[in-house]
Order: structure tokens, then C-alpha cells, then sequence
């Protein structure tokens, strides 16, 4: 496994810390801002790594202090030659109100990791756009939707059953 | 009624008021049903994390309200509004009617 230093990209240390939790049977994955990172080779830059486990605190916590995370106040983690910080938001994984079974798995000489696939990172950006506005999150949809294939059946599907067929529209638009 | 599933009797009050009010912050529910603030802060911390709230700093007041993409929230208000209209009348007029319809700015009272 490859040593955590300064220069680790998120996408390495993504790669260290999932392969970790697996060896210890510890079933996770990443979501939010960090899977735009790593789907837009960095055009979006995030900070923090989202995972999400069912995995005790207990256990996540010896298991990263295995490759030198120490637990800090709340659900963060960090490494004192990384800038990043891990965290691991309550779950379940889902989008609206249904659940995500479906993941993308990248295995390296770095690691394993298991994430959102692109398609479900279009729609986890898009939510914050649907309910908040946000501006930000919608560039990044656009960002990965822009990169690879994505399933809009599925997002046109999600976004009727949360009325939010004209913000839909407008994505289309800005990705045609 | 549900203060030994959601934990504790702030708790039940505190979902009652965001039932009703959609979104609120610490000091005016302690305010309300005169529980400790920090009571009520833990509260809100907890829930925050659990997904139910999200929260926004308006000015330097942190400002809770539902969290929209959270999965059983459809189920959860379900429950609590049930419960809700299980309260005493009595309890719904101290602490659930308060105005909350725009009032100009300098109008009197």
C-alpha cells in the first residue's frame, strides 16, 4: 500500500483509505464533492471525503489508525501529512427517497474504491441544485455529465417524481 | 408520546415546532418551551448529523430547517404530525399559534 504524504492526490488517498476499510471487512463508499473530483480529474477540487459505511465508529477508527488517521471532533478524520479530511456522513446512500444499490468500483495499484457512478454523482449534484439553488452543484453535474455517459432516463425519472422537471430541463440544456 | 423513541422530551417538542413552523433556531424554541438552549443545541447537532435537518447561517443565527434529500422524511413527518394531533388543545394553543404571517416593517402593533 502507498505511503500517505503531502503529495497524495484525493483520488490516491480515496484509493488507501477504501482499500483499508475492505481488508477490514468494513464496507464503504464515497460520495459528494469528492467523487466530482475524481470523475473531473480534479477540475472541481474538493477537500473532503465523504464515505458512507454502516460500519461502527469504533471500527472505522481502528481500522484508519492502521495508516495513521486520528478521529477528531465529530465524524472527521485526518492525517497529519494530508490536507484532506475524511468523513462518514450518516447513511443510508440515496437519492430522493430511494436507495442506491448500484456502485462503481475503480481498482488501481493504489487501492480499491468503491464510489457513486457517474450517474448517481449527476444526481447527487443536482439535488443540492433542485433544493437549494446551488449554483456550484450544478456546474459539477454539468462537469461530469459533460465527461462521461450518463443514464438521463434515470435522472428525467427522479427529477418528475420530485417536480423538478423545469430545473431538469435546463440541465439538459446546458449539457447538449 | 414519542419522547422515549426520539430520545428525550426537548426532542419530541423540537420536531413538533419544526412540524409546524418548517424551520426555526435554538434560542426561539428554548424560548418557547423554556428548555435549556443547550439542550436544545444538542438537539439539533444530533439530528443534523442523523440527515433529518440541514442548516444555514442567516446573519449570525444558525437557522435549521428539514432536510429535503433526507430518505425517510416523507414517513418521519408522517408520524410526528400524527402524534402532533394527538396534543391536548390546550398544549397546541401555548405553544403552536404563534403568528408567523409577514408583518410590514413599522407597522403597529
Amino acid at each position: 500500500m502507498k505511503k500517505i504524504s503531502k503529495q497524495t492526490s484525493l483520488k490516491e488517498l480515496a484509493l488507501i483509505v477504501c482499500d483499508c476499510l475492505k481488508q477490514d471487512k468494513i464496507d464503504a463508499v464515497l460520495t459528494g464533492g469528492a467523487v466530482v473530483s475524481i470523475y473531473t480529474s480534479n477540475k472541481y477540487q474538493s477537500f473532503d471525503l465523504d464515505f458512507i459505511s454502516y460500519a461502527s465508529s469504533e471500527k472505522i477508527t481502528a481500522s484508519l489508525a492502521k495508516i495513521g488517521f486520528k478521529k477528531m471532533k465529530g465524524r472527521y478524520y485526518c492525517h497529519s501529512q494530508s490536507d484532506f479530511f475524511v468523513e462518514f456522513p450518516s447513511g443510508p446512500i440515496s437519492i430522493g427517497n430511494k436507495p442506491i444499490k448500484k456502485f462503481n468500483e475503480i481498482s488501481t495499484e493504489d487501492g480499491f474504491l468503491k464510489l457513486l457512478t457517474p450517474t448517481h454523482c449527476v444526481m447527487d449534484r443536482l439535488a443540492a441544485y433542485y433544493y437549494w439553488n446551488d449554483q456550484e452543484s450544478f456546474d459539477q453535474a454539468i462537469m461530469v455529465a459533460r465527461n462521461y455517459e450518463i443514464d438521463i432516463e434515470e435522472i428525467k425519472a427522479w427529477s418528475e417524481e420530485e417536480q423538478m422537471v423545469v430545473k431538469f430541463d435546463f440541465f439538459l440544456k446546458n449539457i447538449a | 408520546m414519542l419522547e422515549k423513541l426520539f430520545g428525550s422530551k426537548s426532542a419530541e417538542m423540537l420536531f413538533y415546532f419544526m412540524l409546524v413552523y418548517e424551520k426555526g433556531y435554538a434560542r426561539k424554541i428554548s424560548e418557547v418551551f423554556g428548555i435549556s438552549l443547550n439542550s436544545i443545541q444538542k438537539q439539533f447537532l444530533k439530528f443534523e448529523e442523523a440527515g433529518i435537518f440541514v442548516s444555514f447561517l442567516e446573519g449570525r443565527t444558525r437557522v435549521f430547517q428539514w432536510n429535503p434529500r433526507y430518505p425517510f422524511l416523507i414517513e418521519l413527518k408522517a408520524l410526528i404530525r400524527k402524534s402532533y394531533e394527538y396534543l391536548p388543545d390546550s398544549e397546541i394553543e401555548k405553544y403552536f399559534k404563534s403568528r408567523t404571517r409577514p408583518r410590514r416593517t413599522g407597522k403597529p402593533l
